[in-house]
């Protein structure tokens, strides 16, 4: 119950500023851009089939801009998270009241991944569309989705844990993308290092990797277990850290 | 007088953590504890991956079950008792590098015996090269840069080893749509190097036939190692024995390869009954007797049954483009027909840098409407010599098209003096069999010579696949966009789509200003 207030709390804190709306909006922007220039790509191939289609291929084959949305959209979406509440003093209040260090965190881990969420849900749009001129797997796209979700969750877990280390937003910002992106560059590893532990590390936490294959239709517990864990480490070590701040 | 309640376990345990933890932390700290249990998290996060990608299990959820692995081949991996290796060698720019490595995951996920490993040859080059000597595995650079090795796959189990090409790997159907043949080449594989016995290549001797003992360049040394490499089991039976009948019992596929001497009639009944459980290869050079005369091989009736017979004769080609500078001609370059046993040779429709060379060759006979299919034709300005006292006229005589190799495949063969059983026999005939010679095999120049020779080998030592795999079609259906389509879809995702997000945006935001004026007002009045 604790949690649900608190979460109520941090979505509407979150979607009545324009912060949420601005994002909304670029990121629908630049989404729509993606699709139709890989839409367009396919229709103007010559024999007109090709192993993957143009929803196949914005989910996983153009992986890479999916990729960077994400790392963008992720630290966005969590930079305020924590780190705000610090600077304003607010996180005082909310200390002091009858609530768990976890129902904090979890309270605003949970607004953040329905933000995502419902920044995602347009997109199936794009799917609706393209239903009247084209074959859909709707299997597929769920797949998708679930590949964008387990990202969603871990990038964002791992986002509030920035925001709690940071001490103003655009240091939670900055430091979120950093470790992102450290994250991303890091699965790239699988394309360029020789064969051995770091590159079999690297094909574990390829990012490329997961929305490739959810992209086709394929759920590996690898990446279930991966990005779940990552979440839920993220998220215990944020409410250590918030709880470290009662104690002072 | 009230008596107490006797304390509940489950408090009696809090108290005693809580009374810890508060020793605890005035032993060392909270921020110490706290430190502690991160990393403690940090372990658990690390072990529950590594034990999660050495168990794991992958759903496919497309329609039409494209990454779903085939009851057969989930049968074959389940009845596997031994470890078998599956080292991919496609590169990174492969357009089946993905596809292939979804389903080698599916192959480990499915079997913990089955072992994956990856060698780009663009990249893991000392890897590559150690293999390539290992197997006789070489790469060659497409004009699109990606880099394509001999075998896409090698597959292996202790000594036995079995290669997957890359044309092997997918076909097309009669509309073009392309097929992947990829689980189904993968099974067959482990199929192939889990069997106990190999299948047997049995080279006959007895008439003065080249030896897979020979190591000279004229030699068969070469191509018997290869068989061996390719899990068949290269052996010499010769048939000059007191009691021919069964020396080619047991045998996949029989090769009679150069023989100096006519066949006696036993020797070619021994022949003829092997097709009914064997497959041939017969290549025979033209044969001469001690007084320079051409003569008869003495194989009249296998010809009869095969629908393929052999013209006494040295082809003599005259086509400056085809034949080679030294000799009179009977040294060229051949043409090649489309068929599975030509593929990767240069054909009139593909141009590549594979093509046989004959040399001192005979003609075929093929017999009217029998299932002989030619395989290698010299041009139509090629003579015959026939008359070996007149090789001064060896540019004379009548210019035609001659048929220097064939391959048959009897639908329903029934042998007439060996077990009456139905069987698809198949042969390969060719006038001349210096393709087989080790130096074809050693010499870079001569790649279609033994390019022909593998892939006669490969067709002749076929047999129906074990683990019936479906084809996988693969592509999608292509999209029906028009112009108006496109515009309309423009129009949609990147304006109506971002534009009603930023209205809604803006709607929310001004309403909630308004109502938090309201409410800054509504005190004072």
């Amino acid at each position: 119950m604790r949690v649900w207030v608190l979460f109520v709390r941090e979505l509407r804190s979150l979607w009545v500023t324009p912060l949420a709306w601005v994002l909304l909006t670029s990121f629908l922007l630049l989404q729509g851009g993606i699709f139709y220039t890989v839409t367009l790509h396919f229709a103007q191939m010559a024999d007109g089939s090709s192993e993957a289609g143009p929803l196949s291929a914005y989910f996983g084959q153009n992986s890479l801009l999916l990729a960077i949305t994400l790392l963008l959209l992720c630290p966005a979406l969590t930079m305020r998270t924590l780190a705000e509440e610090r600077k304003t003093g607010s996180i005082e209040l909310l200390l002091a009241a009858p609530v768990s260090s976890t129902d904090i965190v979890l309270g605003k881990y949970l607004a953040s991944l329905l933000t995502y969420a419902l920044m995602w849900t347009p997109t199936v749009l794009y799917a609706v569309v393209l239903r009247t001129v084209s074959e859909v797997d709707w299997h597929v796209i769920a797949s998708s989705y679930l590949g964008i979700a387990l990202v969603g969750a871990s990038y964002l877990a791992l986002g509030i844990l920035c925001s709690a280390l940071g001490k103003s937003q655009l240091i939670a910002l900055l430091l979120s993308t950093l470790v992102q992106f450290g994250l991303f560059v890091l699965g790239i590893g699988e394309y360029i290092l020789d064969p051995g532990p770091l590159r079999d590390l690297s094909a574990h936490l390829s990012l490329t990797t997961l929305l490739e294959e959810t992209a086709k239709g394929l759920i590996d517990t690898r990446r279930l277990v991966l990005h779940g864990s990552v979440s839920v480490w993220a998220l215990f070590v944020t409410s250590r850290l918030v709880e470290s701040w009662r104690a002072e | 007088m009230t008596v107490p309640h006797a304390a509940k376990p489950k408090s009696r345990l809090r108290k005693r953590l809580a009374a810890w933890r508060s020793r605890a932390l005035g032993r060392f700290g909270s921020r110490s504890i706290s430190a502690v249990g991160v990393l403690a998290a940090g372990v658990v996060l690390a072990e529950v991956n590594v034990l999660g990608a050495q168990h794991f299990l992958r759903f496919d959820v497309t329609s039409r079950g494209l990454f779903t692995l085939s009851p057969a081949t989930r049968t074959l991996l389940a009845a596997q008792n031994e470890p078998v290796e599956i080292v991919s060698l496609l590169t990174r720019g492969d357009p089946q590098a993905v596809d292939a490595d979804h389903l080698l995951d599916a192959y480990r996920a499915e079997s913990e015996l089955v072992q994956v490993r990856h060698i780009d040859p663009d990249r893991d080059v000392a890897a590559f090269l150690a293999l390539g000597r290992k197997y006789d595995i070489a790469a060659e650079e497409r004009p699109n840069g990606v880099v394509v090795a001999d075998a896409s796959f090698v597959v292996r189990r202790g000594e036995k080893t079995w290669f997957i090409r890359s044309d092997q790997l997918v076909s097309q159907d009669a509309e073009g749509h392309l097929q992947s043949l990829l689980e189904a080449k993968l099974s067959e594989a482990i199929a192939r190097v889990s069997e106990r016995e190999r299948e047997r290549v049995c080279f006959v001797t007895g008439h003065g036939e080249r030896s897979i003992e020979d190591a000279g360049p004229d030699g068969l040394a070469e191509l018997g190692r290869r068989l061996g490499q390719s899990n068949l089991e290269p052996v010499r039976v010769p048939l000059d024995v007191p009691e021919p009948t069964d020396e080619l019992d047991g045998c996949g596929v029989v090769a009679v390869i150069a023989p100096e001497r006519p066949f006696s009639e036993a020797h070619a009944r021994v022949l003829e009954a092997s097709l009914s459980h064997a497959n041939l290869l017969l290549l025979l050079d033209p044969l001469v007797d001690a007084d320079a005369r051409l003569v008869d091989a003495g194989l009249g009736g296998l010809s009869r049954v095969l629908g393929v017979g052999f013209r006494p004769g040295f082809v003599i080609e005259h086509d400056a483009d085809r034949r080679l500078p030294r000799g009179i001609g009977e040294s060229f370059f051949a043409n090649v027909a489309t068929h599975p046993i030509s593929r990767g040779l240069s054909t009139s429709e593909a141009r590549l840098d594979a093509r046989p060379v004959i040399v001192a060759a005979q003609p075929l006979l093929v017999a009217k409407g029998s299932f002989a299919v030619p395989l290698l034709q010299s041009s139509a300005r090629a003579t015959l010599l026939d008359d070996l006292s007149r090789v001064a006229l060896a540019n004379s005589g009548t210019a035609e098209t001659f048929v220097l190799a064939a391959a048959v495949q009897l639908p329903d063969y029934r042998s007439t003096v060996g077990p009456s059983e139905s069987k698809h026999a198949r042969a390969v005939v060719a006038g001349s069999s210096n393709m087989a010679s080790s130096d074809s095999f050693r010499n870079p120049q001569l790649y279609g010579n033994r390019l022909f020779v593998e892939n006669a080998l490969s067709w002749l030592a076929e047999r129906p696949s074990t683990t019936r795999v479906p084809e996988r079609v693969s592509g999608s259906a292509p999209l029906a966009l028009s112009e108006q389509s496109l515009t309309d879809l423009l129009l949609y995702v990147v304006l109506y789509m971002p534009a009603t997000a930023a209205l809604l945006g803006g709607f929310v935001v001004l309403r909630r200003r308004s109502l938090a004026a309201r409410s800054r007002r509504e005190p004072t009045s």
